[in-house]
C-alpha cells in the first residue's frame, strides 16, 4: 500500500472518529436551532 | 538470467581505417563505423561499403559495448540509432545477448521502454488487437518514420533516412508496434520499464519523474493508489453509514396539543418537565398542523433549562396552501416542520411555543384561491411532539464528501492523464 493510501486511512479513522463523536454528543454545525430561515421572510405560496 | 557474453572481433573500416568492434559476429548484417559513420556490409569479408556517412557523428547516451542487466539479463549494446516522425524523435538502442538474441531499448527522452520482436501476429479481435490473452487499443494513425542517425551493429540492412510506416497499439504498460516497409512487416512488443530501471543498468543519471506529457503506453501512476484509496474510502463510507444507522434512533419526551387562534393574537404555550438524561443530545421539535388550509402558523419555540435558566430558540413555520387556475390544482407547504437543535446538554427543561396563525388572502387576481380556513376564527390545533436523539442528515453528507474527496481527486488526476496518454487519438482519428 502506498504512503498517500496509509495517510487516508488515517484520515478516514479520523474522519469517523469525529463522526462517531457527534452522533454519540447529538453535534451537528447543520442544526436549525437559533436561525429563522430567510425563506420564510415572506409568507404565501411561490406557485404561479 | 545472467550469461556469458562472446569475445569481441575488431575489424578495420575499409573508409577511415579505424578499429570497429563485431559484437554479434554471425548475426550482424549492417555494420556502422562508430568513427566516420559509414555503413559497412557485414556479410562481406572485405567489408564493403554500402553508405558514406553524410551526418556528424555524435555518441549516444549509452556507448556501443556497454552492458547492463534489464530483467534479469545480460544485454550488450551493440547498436544505435534515431528516428524521428516528423515531429518527436526518439532513439533506439540494438541490444544484443547471445542466448536471448536481440531486443530493442527505446528512449522518447523521458522513459525508456524494452522491446522483443514478436514470433507470431496478434489477433484482431472486438476492435482491438489482441496477444496472449491481453487487448491492444490502437493509437491514432499509422505514420511515417525516417533514420536520422545510426551507429553500431545491426541485424537488417539499416542507413539514414530508411524510412518505414508505423502503427501502435497499446494498453497501460505494453505495446505492440508494426513496422512495414515495401518488402516487410515486424511486429515487436514493448514493456515500459520503471523509472531509474534502465539508468540503473547502464549507468545513466536518474531522470526526474514528470507526467505532463505521457507515454501512449505509460501506465497511470494514479491507477493503484485510486484502486487502494477507493477499497479504503467504501469501508469507510460503509462504516459511517452504520453508525449513522446505529444512531439514528430517537426517544420521544414529549407531546402536546396547543391551539393556534386564526388571525388572533399570538399565544404562548408551556410544555412542562421535559426530561433528557444522561449525556448531550440532538433534539426534534415538530409541529403538526394538519388542518391548515391557505393559512400559516408561526412557531417560535424557547427550550429553557430549569435550572440554570440556559435557554435554546428555535423558529418553524407550518404553512398549507392550495387552489387552482389555468393549469388545474395545485397545493404546497408543509404543516408538519420538523427543526433539530444541536448537542442539548442533559437536564429538566421547559419549552415555550409562541404559536400565531394567519389566514392567507391572494394579492393577485389571476389565482383563485379554492377554499379558506373553515370559521373565520376557530383556533388551529397543533401538536407538539419533543424527540430525544436522531441523526443529523447534514453530518451523515458531510463526512461521506470528506471520505469520498480524495479518491475522487485521484479520479480526476486518473482521468486527467489518461486523456493526455491518448490525447493523439482524439486529435489525430484512426483511420
Amino acid at each position: 500500500m502506498s504512503k498517500s493510501s496509509i495517510l487516508y486511512a488515517g484520515f478516514c479513522m479520523a474522519v469517523i472518529g469525529l463522526f462517531v463523536f457527534a452522533t454519540m454528543n447529538g453535534f451537528s454545525p447543520f442544526a436549525q436551532g437559533g436561525t429563522r430561515s430567510f425563506v420564510h421572510a415572506a409568507y404565501g405560496p411561490t406557485h404561479k | 538470467m545472467t550469461t556469458p557474453l562472446p569475445s569481441v572481433r575488431a575489424l578495420t573500416c575499409t573508409s577511415c581505417g579505424g578499429t570497429i568492434a563485431l559484437r554479434a559476429a554471425g548475426s550482424t548484417v549492417s555494420l556502422i563505423c562508430e568513427h566516420c559513420g559509414t555503413t559497412l556490409d557485414a556479410t562481406d569479408p572485405q567489408l564493403r561499403i554500402i553508405a558514406r556517412a553524410h551526418a556528424a557523428m555524435h555518441r549516444p547516451l549509452i556507448a556501443l559495448g556497454m552492458r547492463g542487466v534489464l530483467r534479469g539479463t545480460t544485454w550488450e549494446v551493440v547498436g544505435y540509432l534515431e528516428r524521428s516522425d516528423g515531429g518527436d524523435g526518439w532513439s533506439e538502442y540494438l541490444l544484443f545477448n547471445p542466448y536471448q538474441g536481440y531486443a530493442f531499448l527505446l528512449d522518447d527522452g523521458r522513459r525508456f521502454s524494452l522491446g522483443f520482436l514478436l514470433d507470431r501476429l496478434p489477433s484482431y479481435t472486438w476492435g482491438e488487437m489482441e496477444l496472449d490473452g491481453e487487448g491492444y487499443k490502437r493509437f491514432g494513425s499509422s505514420y511515417a518514420t525516417s533514420v536520422k542517425f545510426v551507429v553500431g551493429e545491426f541485424y537488417w540492412r539499416v542507413a539514414v533516412d530508411e524510412r518505414v510506416r508505423v502503427s501502435d497499439y497499446v494498453r497501460p504498460g505494453k505495446m505492440i508496434s508494426c513496422e512495414e516497409n515495401g518488402s516487410e512487416r515486424t511486429w515487436t512488443r514493448l514493456w515500459m520499464l520503471e523509472w531509474g530501471e534502465a539508468e540503473a543498468a547502464f549507468g545513466l543519471e536518474r531522470r526526474q519523474r514528470e507526467w505532463s506529457r505521457p507515454s501512449p503506453h505509460e501506465p497511470s501512476p494514479y491507477r493503484d493508489r485510486l484502486i487502494e484509496s477507493t477499497i479504503i474510502g467504501l469501508i469507510a463510507a460503509v462504516t459511517l453509514l452504520i453508525v449513522a444507522i446505529m444512531g439514528g434512533g430517537s426517544t420521544r419526551v414529549a407531546s402536546a396539543d396547543v391551539q393556534a387562534a386564526l388571525d388572533g393574537a399570538t399565544h404562548s404555550e408551556i410544555i412542562r418537565d421535559i426530561e433528557l438524561p444522561g449525556r448531550n443530545a440532538a433534539l426534534t421539535l415538530t409541529a403538526r398542523a394538519e388542518q391548515l388550509d391557505n393559512s400559516w402558523v408561526d412557531i417560535d419555540y424557547s427550550l429553557v433549562n430549569r435550572r440554570t435558566q440556559e435557554n435554546f430558540d428555535a423558529y418553524a413555520l407550518a404553512e398549507h396552501y392550495s387552489g387552482s387556475d389555468s393549469d388545474g390544482s395545485w397545493s404546497e407547504g408543509d404543516s408538519t416542520p420538523s427543526i433539530k437543535l444541536s448537542s442539548i446538554p442533559p437536564g429538566s427543561y421547559d419549552l415555550v411555543v409562541e404559536l400565531g396563525a394567519h389566514r392567507w388572502i391572494s394579492p393577485s387576481r389571476s389565482l383563485y384561491i379554492t377554499s379558506y380556513a373553515p370559521g373565520a376564527s376557530s383556533p388551529i390545533p397543533v401538536t407538539i411532539t419533543v424527540d430525544r436523539g436522531g441523526m443529523f442528515a447534514g453530518n451523515v453528507i458531510l463526512g461521506l464528501i470528506l471520505l469520498l474527496i480524495w479518491p475522487a481527486i485521484l479520479l480526476f488526476l486518473h482521468f486527467g492523464f489518461e486523456q493526455r496518454r491518448l490525447s493523439p487519438v482524439t486529435e489525430d482519428d484512426d483511420e
